[in-house]
């Protein structure tokens, strides 16, 4: 799978010196001729939350309101006199439906915990870890009694049989050892077999469902299961979502919707990330 | 924090890494412990009181029936106790709050044992939820001879077609339970 794509600011790049600031989805594209002061300066007058190299493009993606600073920069580095857009556009909320090829693990990126999804040939879509809790029905409130068998499979408290019977085949299709290649796909696929041995039966069903009940009346102090390591029990999928681009990818604050990627013989996407591999590999079945 | 006793809930999960409510489908009987301000009167002057003697008896049973027992202690308000230990208030006995706290538990299998030493705030409020419960409510009387709470345990137990039991001395709670429990299977 090739992760390359053009640089479309590249054409416009004299062989002089240079900087160009151009107005794109969510954010500023800022380029310009290479020198160290500058991109240290730039590094230390723009927090990281509000810049974001690309290194496809080899461009930074600056948050819009720091424009001035990079026409400072331009002027000051380089002698080059940036005009500033005229129009920047303010990110706006939206709902989208972006197809979802592989979802990494969610980890603490500086301003908050959140995953990255293959999305466009690129990791454009970052879904924050309370968004995707949410999803799931993970009581964020409650860490270390969070993950029930529900969210091992995926489905909702309220699901009826024949809802847990098809997120049981989902989940299995997208977890069987023999199709993923994720290192605890294993382990994985057990815990989905376990939840669904459980949640499938109507007694054993009634009689978790009054644990769960207990579990949430204690505080969380009182028993904590450890909940590092945890990951969305879905990889890939259709997702209709809403929220906003920041610079140059799409911030998920809400999933709408989560579906499986089909093909017309009607066999679903798998995907999963082998040990040591550089990507992800996807695969129908 | 109380430590976790052997045998309950949370140190089979713990021990399965499991949740606790996976830990919950080997449950076979919870026992609702009365921990109201009675229950810190001593049995004999200078000695133990009610409470440190039932849970000393609340250790033995859970060690003899390990994952199958589920603790939860009440007073003026209700506290699921899944590390074995009863907690509480020590306040008043509110004994139809804790049944309608064990409600979402009814009709599944699991046996209800209720200990207490005393009578509840309402009798009356305790008897109608004890007559909403699919499940039969055993009752263990743990208080002195011809004490006032009896004849109502009495009561309850017939409420909801449970057995009366009575252990006249506290310290001897496991063994009237563990005849509940045989006579049940």
């Amino acid at each position: 799978m090739s992760h390359h794509r053009r640089n479309p600011y590249r054409q416009y790049i004299p062989s002089q010196k240079f900087a160009l600031l151009t107005p794109t989805a969510g954010a500023l594209a800022f380029t310009s001729s290479y020198h160290p002061g500058l991109v240290a300066e730039l590094k230390s007058r723009i927090p990281s939350t509000a810049r974001r190299w690309d290194p496809d493009l080899n461009i930074w993606l600056i948050d819009t309101q720091y424009a001035s600073v990079c026409a400072d920069l331009a002027h000051q580095y380089l002698g080059v006199a940036l005009t500033l857009p005229l129009q920047i556009s303010t990110p706006k909320m939206e709902t989208r439906a972006v197809k979802l090829e592989y979802l990494g693990q969610a980890k603490d990126r500086g301003d908050g915990i959140s995953a990255f999804g293959y999305v466009n040939h690129g990791w454009n879509l970052v879904i924050p870890l309370d968004v995707l809790q949410k999803w799931f029905e993970i009581d964020i409130s409650r860490p270390g009694v969070a993950a029930t068998l529900y969210s091992v499979l995926g489905c909702k408290r309220s699901a009826n049989e024949a809802n847990i019977k098809s997120a049981y085949r989902r989940l299995a299709k997208q977890w069987h050892p023999d199709r993923c290649h994720e290192p605890d796909a294993a382990e994985q696929f057990r815990a989905i077999q376990n939840a669904y041995e459980i949640l499938n039966d109507a007694r054993m069903r009634r009689r978790y469902d009054a644990g769960l009940a207990f579990q949430t009346t204690i505080t969380p102090e009182t028993f904590t299961q450890s909940t590092t390591g945890w990951r969305s029990p879905l990889r890939c999928g259709w997702l209709l979502v809403e929220g906003m681009e920041s610079l140059g990818r799409f911030i998920v604050s809400k999933i709408l919707g989560w579906e499986d990627i089909t093909d017309s013989l009607g066999r679903v996407l798998v995907s999963s990330w082998p040990a040591g591999g550089d990507t992800f590999e996807v695969d129908w079945y | 924090m109380q430590a976790i006793i052997p045998g309950s809930l949370s140190s089979i999960a713990k021990r399965q890494n499991q949740s606790l409510a996976e830990s919950f489908l080997s449950v076979d009987v919870l026992l609702i412990v009365d921990v109201s301000g009675s229950m810190l009167s001593p049995d004999a002057p200078g000695g133990k009181t009610r409470y440190d003697m039932a849970v000393e008896e609340l250790k033995r049973l859970q060690a003899d029936m390990p994952g199958q027992i589920g603790v939860v202690a009440f007073s003026n308000s209700v506290q699921f106790c899944p590390s074995g230990h009863p907690t509480g208030s020590f306040g008043t006995t509110d004994m139809a709050k804790a049944l309608e706290f064990v409600k979402p538990t009814d009709g599944i299998g699991i046996r209800f044992i209720l200990i207490s030493d005393g009578q509840p705030d309402s009798a009356e409020d305790t008897l109608r939820v004890a007559g909403t419960f699919k499940s039969k409510i055993d009752t263990v009387y743990i208080g002195p001879e011809g004490g006032h709470g009896r004849k109502f345990l009495q009561q309850l137990a017939a409420a909801s077609g449970g057995q009366f039991v009575q252990s006249v001395e506290i310290a001897e709670l496991a063994a009237p339970v563990l005849k509940l429990l045989e006579s049940a299977r």
